[in-house]
């Protein structure tokens, strides 16, 4: 963390205490009836502890610029590739889940996931990905719980009548 | 007290067969499983369980589900431990010393520091809940919604020992509070009965589930963390993993013991305290009671580097609520947690209804769920999970990490599911499993979040109650000598901690690196 | 990838081999049924206790989901977004089709469901802590006269029908008493039990254990009838209140599921409730009345409710839909 970066994120929670005092707290919570005590007292604790952030954030970039070292480290945005390749593939698959199923969802995200993860065997990546959906959605079945349906599912209801 | 021997003897006599230690072990071995995957939860694998009890025996029926609740309490610090991905909610203080402690190669001690800790809380909580829980009950019926209120802002100022030292951290840690604070406003206002921040959606109008938000904060945002890390692990090499695996010897365990003996009472004392309240639940008495020891620690502690005592401390406290929380359930029929709820189903089930009634109409029942509980923290530790703990580390040696944190995810969005059959509360849950991450990456602690986003609407609820009962006057607050006490030692303590941090020498408390980045 | 759009073409077409048989082979396959509440409690149990002897009577299972939240409202508009083909109901109490939705805004238009039936209803007792010094009923609203706000009482939520009981009676007697919310019956019985609160209106499953212990005297009956569990009090009929509170368990379908469909499942309730084995747990185990009524009736009486619970909820300010 550079202080750059502790400023804008300072920036971002000052804009959002702002957004939720004239925004959210009037639409949210005035509008259906509740009482904006409690909330508005927390937003203002939100918005002092921000404000006593970015001074501190203020000092440390004035600090790093009177020693004139550039902390930030080469490649910080490389590393965030592959946590986004994960949210938006476990996204991906929550919002397929109740269209698909959840055998053929899963199967589909664990093959994905494993690659992102940097899985070189296709034999291992394939074993789990077939057994781990089956192996859960059979422990569902028995416990005669629900997990969303698809065409797998059909198939597998099918089968044992 | 000669009394509740002789019931403690009909009890054994009832309860002791050989089919119900069966169910115990059975029960112990779902709980451990259940409680180890992250993401789901003993509470989930009980409440899946229960409908299958309309068929069996009644203490079968009972033994099993305790055996599940118990297994549950401990298993939660095996994956915090090796992974820092706390099984359960629960575990989320321990993982902040058994981690750094399993990454120096010590993985065998962490794991039985956790266990033996586990066994002496639950173990003392169990003895306090044969011989005290009348006055117990007592007591926490007494306390009302003001001496409530004082008690969690009590509990929260044990927040303060979480946070860094520099004041950059403790604004930060201030943040992260306020916002664990504000994403409990979601949902409806109670006192009120409308919305707040609920956008027209009605699946939030619960609020956000906690164990939701728990499991997404440390465990999802922990692979999102792992994620960014491929490049530099291989096969069988996690991040950080150890090769080499020191030994826990005879002495080590007798030396850990006499460091550990002092925070194990107390913790396993006030994780009784706690249980016994309704609503406070485990996670909050795991990390008071790492608060507290580390408050009570010297200044050359390693907390957050691998301490025994900041695994003991939670570890304790966490399995102490485990048998406590069963108090108002036994003592008034008034479930205190969600356990303790699950168990109300199974005694209804087999048509009783715990509470006052029932331990005058059936001791030997009573007794009988007593005695099985003494017994099954012995027989879960010793015959369950030692050679648990055993098997996963053998597989652990072989784990292969590239197919691990996809498995993980599939094990927590099964959990998450299985807890509500909500669809929507996976999406939620993904959310907040990047905000983990982005909160980690930006320096921001997350348990004084989690902390706080429990404990808020207690502190909410509760204060307003208070002041609705005294028609709005504050008085109410000063008037009960409990109340008054409570909120004395939480100014105090509040001051002090903070005293104590910025006089503080750097090295010793710090927050761990792990929940730093 | 090809091999992926393989195997997903190959289920699909199995699955259109698979296709729903005719309504009168009906149920062809297992019945989803969403139960409002987390499981453990009252209701959960009593679904649980029949569902066996409907599963008996349809030929298929009952696939039973806890779908907690809103007071019933997550369960409803689930279901109310599911196929009407007769495979997904749930179960709902009253106050999700007649209050919820009076007092926020929701997905789902209660009218617009298909009423299966209600199997049971709940009752409701009034309770002050034993050796408190109000006797009756009398003597409380007498206190509450003299004293405004000085009363309160516990109930599990505000706009529930237990806030919403005592407050038609405080306004009926024009006296000022305090609802205090907590968070569920037991709750609210530990309040009173603590002395944090003077009375409380609670379901009979959680004050059983309390009152047969001997920790509660009982006031009135909110509901209509007398119960066994406290045979001596008095309804709030037979003190001269021409009011009961009212709320039961039912069972509905979505928009649009054909009639003999929910025939069957009324049957299948019917048929359940018939059984002295769940007619005995009821009674002796979970402290609520069976009392069957069929989808007109069930809905009938919603409908009725609507007005009556609606007036009360305008009264204490909580009606905005």
């Amino acid at each position: 963390m550079n202080a750059r970066s502790e400023l804008s994120i300072a920036g971002v929670l000052i804009a959002f205490s702002l957004l939720n005092y004239f925004y959210l707290i009037p639409t949210q919570v005035v509008a259906e009836g509740s009482s904006p005590v409690y909330p508005a007292l927390i937003n203002t604790m939100l918005l002092c502890f921000s404000l006593a952030y970015l001074g501190e954030g203020i000092r440390a970039w004035r600090k790093e610029r009177r020693e004139h070292n550039e902390a930030r480290p080469a490649g910080a945005h490389k590393d965030m590739f592959r946590p986004l390749a994960m949210l938006v593939v476990t996204g991906a698959w929550v919002l397929s889940m109740e269209h698909l199923g959840f055998i053929i969802s899963t199967f589909g995200f664990l093959i994905i996931a494993s690659r992102i993860f940097g899985s070189k065997s296709w034999t291992k990546t394939l074993g789990l990905s077939v057994a781990m959906p089956l192996i859960i959605s059979f422990i569902f079945r028995g416990l005669n719980a629900l997990l969303p349906e698809g065409p797998a599912e059909e198939l597998i209801n099918w089968i044992l009548g | 007290m000669g009394d509740i021997f002789g019931h403690l003897w009909e009890g054994a006599v009832y309860a002791l067969s050989a089919w119900n230690i069966l169910a115990i072990i059975i029960g112990y071995i779902i709980g451990i499983i259940a409680g180890a995957i992250p993401g789901v939860m003993a509470v989930t694998a009980m409440v899946l369980i229960l409908p299958y009890t309309f068929t069996l025996e009644p203490l079968f029926a009972i033994a099993l589900l305790m055996g599940v609740y118990k297994g549950g309490a401990y298993a939660g610090s095996i994956t915090a431990t090796l992974f820092n991905i706390p099984g359960t909610p629960e575990a989320a203080a321990t993982a902040l010393d058994s981690y750094p402690m399993f990454k120096e190669g010590m993985q065998k001690r962490s794991l039985e520091i956790a266990l033996w800790a586990s066994l002496f809380g639950g173990t003392v909580s169990n003895l306090l809940l044969v011989f005290t829980a009348p006055p117990l009950a007592e007591v926490a019926l007494r306390l009302g919604p003001p001496e409530i209120a004082a008690l969690i802002l009590f509990s929260l100022t044990a927040v303060i020992t979480l946070l860094g030292d520099s004041r950059m951290d403790i604004w930060k840690g201030f943040i992260s509070i306020t916002m664990g604070l504000m994403l409990a406003t979601v949902g409806l206002d109670n006192m009120s009965a409308s919305r707040r921040y609920v956008f027209g959606i009605e699946d939030l109008d619960n609020g956000v589930p906690f164990v939701l938000t728990i499991i997404a904060l440390l465990a999802l945002s922990e692979v999102f963390i792992q994620a960014e890390r491929v490049g530099s692990f291989t096969l069988g090499d996690a991040a950080g993993a150890v090769k080499k695996i020191i030994p826990y010897t005879w002495q080590q365990r007798w030396a850990d013991f006499k460091l550990c003996l002092k925070d194990l009472l107390r913790s396993s004392f006030v994780g009784s305290l706690l249980g016994a309240l309704p609503g406070i639940g485990a996670t909050t008495a795991a990390f008071v009671c790492y608060g507290e020891a580390r408050r009570s620690a010297k200044k050359n502690a390693r907390f957050g580097h691998g301490d025994p005592r900041g695994i003991a401390a939670p570890e304790a406290g966490n399995n102490a609520v485990a048998a406590s929380s069963l108090i108002p359930l036994v003592t008034l029929g008034i479930p205190g947690s969600v356990a303790a709820a699950v168990m109300y189903g199974a005694f209804m089930i087999q048509g009783m209804i715990p509470g006052p009634m029932l331990m005058m109409e059936h001791p030997e029942i009573i007794y009988g769920l007593f005695v099985l509980l003494i017994v099954t923290d012995f027989l879960g530790a010793f015959v369950v999970a030692l050679p648990f703990i055993s098997v996963v580390q053998k597989i652990f040696k072989n784990l292969n990490y590239s197919l691990f944190f996809p498995g993980v995810v599939v094990c927590c969005v099964v959990g998450v599911y299985a807890e509500e059959f909500n669809v929507f509360n996976l999406r939620i849950f993904l959310m907040l499993g990047f905000v983990g991450y982005i909160m980690r990456k930006m320096g921001m602690s997350i348990p004084p979040f989690i902390l706080a986003f429990i404990l808020g609407p207690i502190l909410e609820r509760n204060t307003r109650t208070a002041l609705l009962l005294s028609g709005d006057s504050p008085m109410i607050f000063v008037q009960s000598p409990i109340a008054l006490g409570l909120l004395i030692l939480a100014v105090g303590a509040l001051v002090w901690s903070l005293w104590r941090k910025t006089r503080g020498t750097k090295s010793a408390l710090e927050v761990p690196e792990e929940f730093k980045h | 990838m090809k091999k992926l759009l393989a195997v997903i073409t190959c289920c699909l077409a199995l699955a259109l081999v698979a296709a729903p048989a005719l309504a009168k082979d009906y149920p062809t396959k297992p019945i989803t049924a969403y139960i409002p509440l987390s499981a453990g409690g009252t209701t959960d149990v009593f679904v649980r206790t029949i569902a066996p002897y409907m599963e008996k009577y349809l030929g298929k299972p009952l696939i039973l989901v806890n779908k907690p939240g809103s007071g019933g409202a997550v369960a409803i508009s689930t279901l109310a977004k599911a196929k009407p083909d007769g495979y997904t109901f749930s179960w709902a109490n009253l106050p999700t089709l007649v209050t919820i939705p009076q007092m926020r805004k929701l997905t789902y238009n209660p009218k617009d469901l298909v009423y299966i039936g209600s199997p049971m209803h709940y009752d409701y007792i009034l309770y002050v802590k034993k050796g408190s010094p109000y006797k009756s009923l009398k003597e409380l609203i007498a206190f509450a006269r003299k004293n405004p706000g000085k009363v309160t009482y516990g109930t599990p939520g505000l706009g529930t029908t237990n806030h919403l009981g005592v407050a038609w009676l405080a306004n009926h007697e024009k006296v000022k008493m305090t609802p205090i919310p907590f968070k569920g019956n037991p709750k609210s019985v530990a309040a009173v039990l603590g002395g944090h609160v003077v009375a409380c209106n609670t379901s009979t499953t959680a004050s059983v254990s309390s009152f047969k212990g001997g920790k509660l005297t009982p006031l009135a009956i909110m509901s209509a009838n007398r119960i066994p569990l406290t045979p001596d009090t008095k309804t709030l009929k037979e003190l001269g209140y021409n009011f009961s509170q009212f709320s039961c368990l039912g069972a509905v379908f979505p928009k649009g599921t054909p009639e003999a469909m929910r025939a069957k499942i009324e049957g299948a309730i019917k048929f359940a409730l018939s059984q002295p084995d769940v007619q005995k747990k009821a009674k002796e185990e979970l402290y609520v009345s069976i009392d069957f009524l069929g989808g007109k009736k069930y809905r009938e009486l919603c409908d009725q409710y609507w007005g009556i619970w609606g007036g009360i909820l305008k009264e204490v300010g909580l009606k905005k839909y």
